[in-house]
C-alpha cells in the first residue's frame, strides 16, 4: 500500500527520490508519525515536499491515494486475519518478536481499536494508527509499545478532510502566477561566467600573487587579472500592440525585470508588432520614426548572442507567409523568423497565453512559429525551461 | 512515546503550530537539516533560537550575505598574516593549524555540547551556495587540506535553515532538508502570540489591534503585508505612545511600524488622508 503511494505521487508529477523514500520509511520506523494519519501526512510533507510550491499538489495527491481507505475495508482485512492465524503470525512476527507480546494480545488489541472509532472523519485516525505501520512493511515499523496506548490523535486532533480540502497553498503554485523577482530568478540561469571580457579593470589574483611571492623566495610580486563576469549577450524581440494587449502587464514586467537583472553583458530589447518585418521599433508604442532595420540587426548583432521572442504568435497567415498588409513587403514573415533563426542559434519563443491541449485549437501561426523556434509559456515554470534551452549547446 | 520521540515543545514565548512542532521534532529525531520557509516576520529565525532554549542547548548562528561563501563557514586559512609572519620571521610560521580559524559550521561540529546552529536565510547568498554544504552537511564533516585535518562532529548539531524564498534552492540539496513552510497565522494564533509576548496586555487592544491588523492586510493591495514581528512594534508602540485604541481600524495610528515600504504608506495616506 505504500509504496503504491510512492507510484501514485510519481505517477502525479511529485517528484519523489529514492533516498527520500527511504528517509520516510526510516522515519516511520522511528515512530515519528505518531500512528496518526495526521502525524503521518505531516511526516510525508516535511521528507517529501520540498517547496511551497508544491504544497498544493502533494495535498491533493495525498487526498486523493488516501480519501478512499476506510476502517470498513480494514475491518474484512482484519478479520480475514483472525480467520488466519498464520497469515497474521507471518505479518506480525517481527514486531511480536521485537515487542515480545502474543498474537492473541495484538489482534485483541486491533480489534478494540478498531472498535472504539466511529463511521466519519475518526476513521481516517483508526486506519492509520493500525495500517501505518503493518501495511509499511518495514520490519520493526511498529512504532509504538505494546498496546500501542499513545495514539496522537494527529497534531492537535485536527480532521485531516479539513486540512487537505483547503487547498490553502494553492496560491503557491508556480503555474499561475509570476513576480518580477521570479523573473530575475529565472534570467539568473542565463549565466556565463568569463575573465576573457574585453575590459580594463582588474582585480588582486591573491592566489597567483602568492605564487609568484613564493617563486621569488618572498619578495612580494603582484599579480593582477580581470575580474569574472557574465559575458552573455542578450537580445529580445517582443510583440507590441493588438493581440498583446491584454499581456501588457506580463510584457511590462518582464521587461522590468530584464532590465534589473543587470547582470547581462548586453541586453537590447526591440518590438515589433505582430510579425517581424523588414524593421523593428526602438520603443513598444511603435513609433514609425524609430526603426531598426531587420537586416541591420542580423548583420550587426553577433551569433553569440542569445534571442528571445516574446509574443502569442497569433497572426493573419497572409502576414506570416505572403508578407504584411501594411508594406506588402518581401520577403515575408516567416522568412525573418527563419533567418534570424539560422543566424542565432540560441534562440526562443515565449508565449504568454495558455496553450491549449489539442493544438488544433491554436492560431494556425502559433504552429507555423513552433516549427520555427521552441516555444515556452511566459510562466515561471516556461521561463525556466526556455533560459536551460537557450544555455544548451544546440 | 510522545516524549522521547518529539523532543522539542513550543516555549514560553514563542507559539508554534502543532504542524511545525512535530516537523522540527522529525526533523531532529531523524537528524536532518530543518529547512524553514515563510513570509517574513513569521519566526523563522525565532524557530532555532526556541529549539534551543526547549532543549538547552547553545545555539550558533550564521547568518548568510550576499558575499558568503560556503568556505566561510567551515574555517578560514588566514594565508596574509602567514605570509607577514614569515616575512618578518615569527615563530610558528611552520604550524599551519596556528592560522586555521575555524567558521561557524567548523563551531557547531567542534563544539562539546551539542547544539543549534541556525544558517539564517541561506538564498542570500549565491546560487551555488548551498551546494558547496552538501557534503559537510550530509555528513557532517569536513577535510581541511591546508593541515591535512578531518573535522568531524562531535555532537552532530541540529541544523535549522531559513530561507525568503528570494532564489530556488538546488534539488539536491532539498532532498536532504526535512522542509515546512510557516502559514501566516490565524487570528486565534495571533492573539496567543500576542499574549506570550505581552502577558499584561488589555483585552480590548488586543481585539482592536487584530482587527485592525487583518483589515490592513487583507484589504489594502500591499507591496510588502505586514507581519508578526511588526504587529509585535505596533503594540508595543501603541502601548507607549499612550494614543486612544479604541477605534483602530479608523484611526490607523503610528501606521509607519506597521508598513515599511513607501508606496505602502503613500497608498494608505491616501485612503485614510492626512499625516500619520
Amino acid at each position: 500500500m505504500f509504496l503504491d503511494f510512492l507510484l501514485f505521487l510519481r505517477t502525479g508529477g511529485f517528484k519523489v527520490s529514492m533516498s527520500e523514500w527511504l528517509s520516510l520509511i526510516e522515519g516511520m520506523s522511528m515512530g515519528l508519525h505518531g500512528q496518526s494519519i495526521r502525524g503521518y501526512f505531516i511526516l510525508c510533507r516535511t521528507l517529501l515536499v520540498k517547496s511551497e510550491t508544491d504544497l498544493d499538489k502533494f495535498e491533493e495527491l495525498f487526498y486523493q491515494f488516501f480519501k478512499d481507505v476506510t476502517s470498513d475495508e480494514l475491518k474484512a482485512e482484519f478479520e480475514m486475519l483472525l480467520h488466519h492465524p498464520d497469515a497474521a503470525q507471518k505479518l506480525f512476527e517481527q514486531y511480536m518478536s521485537a515487542a515480545d507480546i502474543s498474537l492473541e494480545r495484538i489482534l485483541s488489541v486491533t480489534e478494540e481499536r478498531l472498535g472504539t472509532f466511529e463511521p466519519g472523519l475518526d476513521n481516517e485516525m483508526a486506519v492509520a494508527s493500525i495500517d501505518a505501520p503493518a501495511g509499511g512493511g518495514t520490519p520493526g515499523s511498529m512504532g509504538a509499545g505494546p498496546g500501542g496506548g499513545t495514539n496522537m490523535q494527529g497534531a492537535g486532533g485536527k480532521s485531516i478532510i479539513h486540512m487537505r480540502g483547503d487547498r490553502k497553498f494553492r496560491d503557491w503554485r508556480t503555474d499561475c502566477t509570476i513576480e518580477s523577482r521570479q523573473f530575475q530568478m529565472a534570467f539568473r540561469l542565463l549565466r556565463e561566467l568569463s575573465r576573457k571580457l574585453d575590459t580594463n579593470e582588474e582585480e588582486l589574483d591573491i592566489w597567483g600573487t602568492i605564487h609568484h611571492t613564493c617563486k621569488r623566495g618572498g619578495i612580494l610580486d603582484i599579480r593582477m587579472q580581470p575580474p569574472r563576469r557574465n559575458r552573455l549577450k542578450l537580445l529580445v524581440l517582443i510583440d507590441s500592440g493588438g493581440s498583446m494587449r491584454p499581456y501588457e502587464e506580463l510584457c511590462s514586467l518582464l521587461f522590468q525585470s530584464l532590465n534589473r537583472a543587470n547582470t547581462f553583458s548586453d541586453l537590447k530589447i526591440y518590438y515589433f508588432h505582430n510579425c517581424l518585418e523588414d524593421h523593428v521599433y526602438e520603443d513598444p508604442s511603435i513609433d514609425t520614426d524609430k526603426t531598426v532595420q531587420s537586416d541591420w540587426i542580423l548583420k550587426n548583432i553577433s551569433d553569440d548572442y542569445k534571442v528571445i521572442f516574446v509574443g502569442d504568435a497569433d497572426m493573419a497567415l497572409h502576414e506570416l507567409v505572403s508578407g504584411s498588409y501594411s508594406t506588402y513587403a518581401h520577403p515575408d514573415g516567416i522568412t525573418w523568423f527563419r533567418r534570424f533563426r539560422e543566424k542565432y542559434s540560441h534562440s526562443i519563443w515565449l508565449h504568454p497565453q495558455e496553450r491549449e491541449e489539442n493544438t488544433a485549437w491554436m492560431p494556425e501561426s502559433f504552429i507555423e512559429i513552433e516549427k520555427v523556434f521552441p516555444m515556452y509559456r511566459l510562466s515561471i515554470e516556461g521561463l525556466k525551461d526556455g533560459m536551460y534551452k537557450l544555455m544548451k549547446n544546440n | 512515546m510522545t516524549d522521547s520521540i518529539y523532543r522539542f515543545k513550543s516555549a514560553d514565548n514563542y507559539i508554534i503550530s502543532d504542524d511545525l512542532m512535530v516537523t522540527a521534532n522529525i526533523a531532529i529525531a531523524m537528524n536532518k537539516p530543518l529547512l524553514v520557509k515563510g513570509e517574513p516576520g513569521t519566526g523563522k529565525t525565532a524557530l532555532a533560537e526556541a529549539i534551543a532554549r526547549s532543549l538547552d542547548m547553545d545555539l550558533i548562528v550564521w547568518s548568510i550575505k550576499s558575499t558568503t561563501k560556503a568556505q566561510d563557514g567551515l574555517y578560514q586559512y588566514d594565508v596574509v598574516r602567514r605570509l607577514y609572519d614569515s616575512e618578518l620571521g615569527n615563530e610558528g610560521v611552520e604550524d599551519i593549524s596556528r592560522y586555521i580559524k575555524l567558521g561557524k559550521i567548523g563551531e557547531a561540529f567542534t563544539s562539546d555540547r551539542q547544539c543549534v546552529l541556525l544558517i539564517d536565510e541561506i538564498d542570500k547568498a549565491d546560487l551555488e551556495f548551498p551546494n558547496d554544504l552538501l557534503w559537510e552537511l550530509d555528513r557532517m564533516e569536513f577535510y581541511i587540506p591546508e593541515t591535512d585535518e578531518t573535522i568531524k562532529a562531535k555532537n552532530p548539531p541540529v541544523v535549522v535553515i531559513t530561507s525568503n524564498a528570494e532564489k530556488e534552492l538546488p534539488d539536491a540539496f532539498l532532498r536532504r532538508c526535512a522542509f515546512h513552510f510557516i502559514e501566516f497565522p490565524d487570528q486565534s494564533m495571533m492573539r496567543d502570540i500576542i499574549l506570550a509576548h505581552y502577558p499584561d496586555i488589555e483585552e480590548s487592544l488586543i481585539s482592536q489591534v487584530l482587527d485592525a491588523f487583518f483589515y490592513v492586510r487583507e484589504y489594502f493591495d500591499l507591496k510588502k503585508k505586514p507581519s508578526t514581528s511588526e504587529l509585535l512594534d505596533w503594540i508595543k508602540a501603541l502601548r507607549l505612545s499612550g494614543l486612544p485604541t479604541d477605534s483602530l481600524r479608523q484611526d490607523m495610528p503610528l501606521a509607519g511600524f506597521l508598513l515599511k515600504k513607501d508606496e505602502d504608506l503613500e497608498q494608505f495616506r491616501n485612503t485614510y488622508g492626512g499625516l500619520r
